[in-house]
């Protein structure tokens, strides 16, 4: 049990990074979405004045915090296939 | 029901498009069963963390948990936090010996460390009791959200989740799942995090929270909830330690043997990477839930006193809560959700047909090509049959308590024996069948009796009933020939950074002493501070 079993499914790492950087361009491309969304709905929308809270700065503070998640996501994943491609080349 | 608003439709079809591209691009790198049900075995801790929890977050935690607490009140925690304790348990004596076989269930190192017919009987109630329960749960619950929010039909919402989580799935196999899994963390985590304070102050701060609440939902040590009914002394507080016991074993039994949970680390990179993303998720249920589930499930216990199903509660908050925009957001997050817990399911169910029943008993040896063809064709099967499981659901009241009551009858005996097997090498086969036998036969029993409000006391019997009948069946029994022990008492006390590495050891303790404090903070919060 101390040794790690053979098998036809291991998959050499180059390989793997595929996962990494394609989920991450999915997710960060989904998020910057949803983020510009949710940053330009009070542009197009009429805004309930008796919300809990003010609806616009909601609306512009948190479309702003998923743009920049967004952004970052999508930036670990350009890095990780920069670096994927530097192994590959050497 | 809510009007959405343009930016609305579109964030949504942007996302439903997204996820069956996303599907489709990934069809293409698919060839062998590793990568169709394991993402090649490829996940990095932090993306293993956020499939662990966004799993959990549709059906279980963010509509189930919140209608708990909406309906029990704020007891709720010992679920979280247990939650927690269960997870460093299963992450030290469970998850390095199941992905160091590199297996693709539980089941597999069952029949690794004792000997077949206890891996092969896992495998097959897994397969065919309940992840049919499970995915039933999860449809229901997608459709719920669709029916709360967007006003459709629960039959047009349901063929919606089966057809998109089908199509998705079965093109991106768990690739596709960890994806919809991270957009869903990411989107739902903001709204949450924002309807805390946004809630409290619709419900007039945290005083009037607590005033507008019946007593047992209050108080962290009630002497009579309705969930500690069934175990002794109602009346007193230790009935409440027993019911916060209960809660610990039914988690434990979860961390420790349900299948599509431990499927994320069996697809982490290697033995340590799959300790921290397990790990990752504790973090998750020892900090922010409690914050953002269960606070939201007891505001809307003030605000809607009357539900008629308690499961709408967290929806309907985040309607009234959050403005036009952020709500698009939250609604996608939402299916994004439902996708992640149809999909995980469903990619589970493939894995386990595929990998454990067809392989093994009908076809051993084709060519990698033939499983997953195989696997996407019992997938739609399965996904069609579910639809009647998903009717059940909509027949109960709370849909949580049925389903954990399910988990009640199967998951503590195979928890039990996946604990000791992984802690003491002592445990022989023959005890593990006799373990598992006496297991599974007393909870059924005890699930006729009581019935589904004892899930608690039903889960903590059969535990402790099991682990004796195991621990004094393996002192009466000598092991079998192929038995694989651990060795993991023995390694701890000769080489601690082996039996755990030092920095699983450092988020272990971490993880801990934040479930601590949060539950001593909310002692303070509801019975000190609340109660004077």
């Amino acid at each position: 049990m101390d040794q790690e079993r053979p098998t036809q499914q291991e998959q050499p790492t180059e390989q793997k990074q595929i996962y990494d950087v394609v989920a991450e361009i999915f997710i960060g491309s989904m998020v910057s979405i949803m983020g510009l969304l949710v940053l330009i709905t009070p542009l197009t929308t009429d805004m309930s004045e008796d919300s809990p809270w003010n609806p616009v700065f909601i609306d512009v503070s948190m479309g702003a915090l998923y743009l920049i998640i967004g952004g970052y996501v999508l930036f670990r994943a350009w890095r990780r296939s920069k670096s994927g491609e530097r192994e590959t080349e050497n | 029901m809510v009007t959405l608003v343009a930016t609305e439709w579109i964030a949504i079809s942007v996302f439903l498009a997204g996820v069956l591209g996303f599907g489709l691009y990934l069809k293409g790198t698919i060839t062998n069963t590793a990568e169709l049900f394991l993402a090649g075995r490829s996940l990095p801790p932090w993306l293993q963390a956020f499939s662990t929890v966004a799993t959990n977050l549709n059906a279980n935690d963010f509509l189930g948990l919140a209608a708990f607490a909406y309906t029990f009140g704020i007891i709720v925690i010992g679920a979280p936090i247990g939650n927690m304790i269960a997870i460093v348990l299963a992450t030290l004596l469970v998850i390095p010996f199941i992905r160091r076989l590199q297996a693709f269930s539980l089941g597999e190192w069952f029949n690794d460390r004792f000997d077949r017919p206890v891996g092969d009987a896992y495998d097959l109630i897994w397969t065919f009791i309940w992840m049919f329960v499970n995915m039933g749960l999860y449809i229901y619950a997608g459709a719920l959200v669709l029916n709360t929010l967007l006003g459709w039909s629960l039959w047009v919402s349901i063929t919606l989740v089966v057809v998109v989580g089908t199509i998705y799935t079965l093109l991106g196999g768990f690739g596709a799942v960890a994806g919809s899994d991270g957009v869903q963390f990411i989107l739902m985590f903001i709204p949450l995090v924002l309807l805390v304070p946004i809630s409290l102050s619709m419900v007039g701060g945290f005083s009037s929270l607590l005033e507008g609440l019946n007593d047992y939902q209050s108080t962290m040590v009630p002497a009579a909830n309705p969930l500690g009914a069934d175990f002794p002394f109602v009346g007193s507080t230790l009935n409440a330690v027993l019911l916060y016991l209960g809660i610990m074993a039914l988690s434990a039994s979860y961390w420790s043997s349900e299948a599509q949970i431990l499927q994320r680390p069996l697809a982490a990179r290697d033995e340590r990477s799959a300790q921290l993303g397990y790990l990752y998720a504790a973090i998750w249920y020892a900090l922010i839930v409690p914050v953002v589930i269960l606070i939201p499930g007891l505001v809307a216990a003030v605000l809607f006193p009357n539900l008629e199903t308690p499961d709408e509660a967290m929806p309907r908050l985040l309607a009234e809560a959050l403005p036009p925009g952020l709500l698009g957001a939250a609604i996608v997050g939402l299916l994004a959700a439902v996708l992640s817990s149809v999909d995980s399911q469903l990619n589970a169910f493939q894995t386990f047909f595929t990998q454990r029943v067809y392989r093994q008993y009908f076809r051993p040896s084709s060519a990698e090509g033939h499983y997953v063809r195989v696997g996407r064709v019992v997938g739609v099967v399965f996904m069609v049959l579910t639809i009647g499981m998903a009717y059940v659901f909509s027949l109960q009241p709370l849909m949580f308590l049925f389903a954990q009551s399910i988990l009640a009858t199967i998951m503590p005996t195979f928890a039990t024996l996946a604990l000791l097997g992984g802690l003491w090498d002592r445990v022989t086969t023959k005890a593990a069948l006799i373990g598992g036998i006496f297991g599974l036969v007393f909870s059924i029993i005890l699930a006729f009796t009581l019935g589904h409000t004892a899930l608690y006391p039903r889960a903590l019997y059969t535990i402790l009933a099991t682990t004796i009948v195991i621990v004094v069946s393996s002192l009466l029994t000598s092991p079998n020939e192929g038995e694989v022990p651990t060795g993991f008492l023995r390694l701890m006390r000769e080489n601690l950074d082996e039996a755990i590495s030092p920095q699983v050891r450092r988020v272990a303790i971490t993880v801990v002493a934040i479930g601590v404090v949060m539950f001593v903070g909310f002692v303070v919060l509801f019975d000190v501070i609340g109660g004077a």
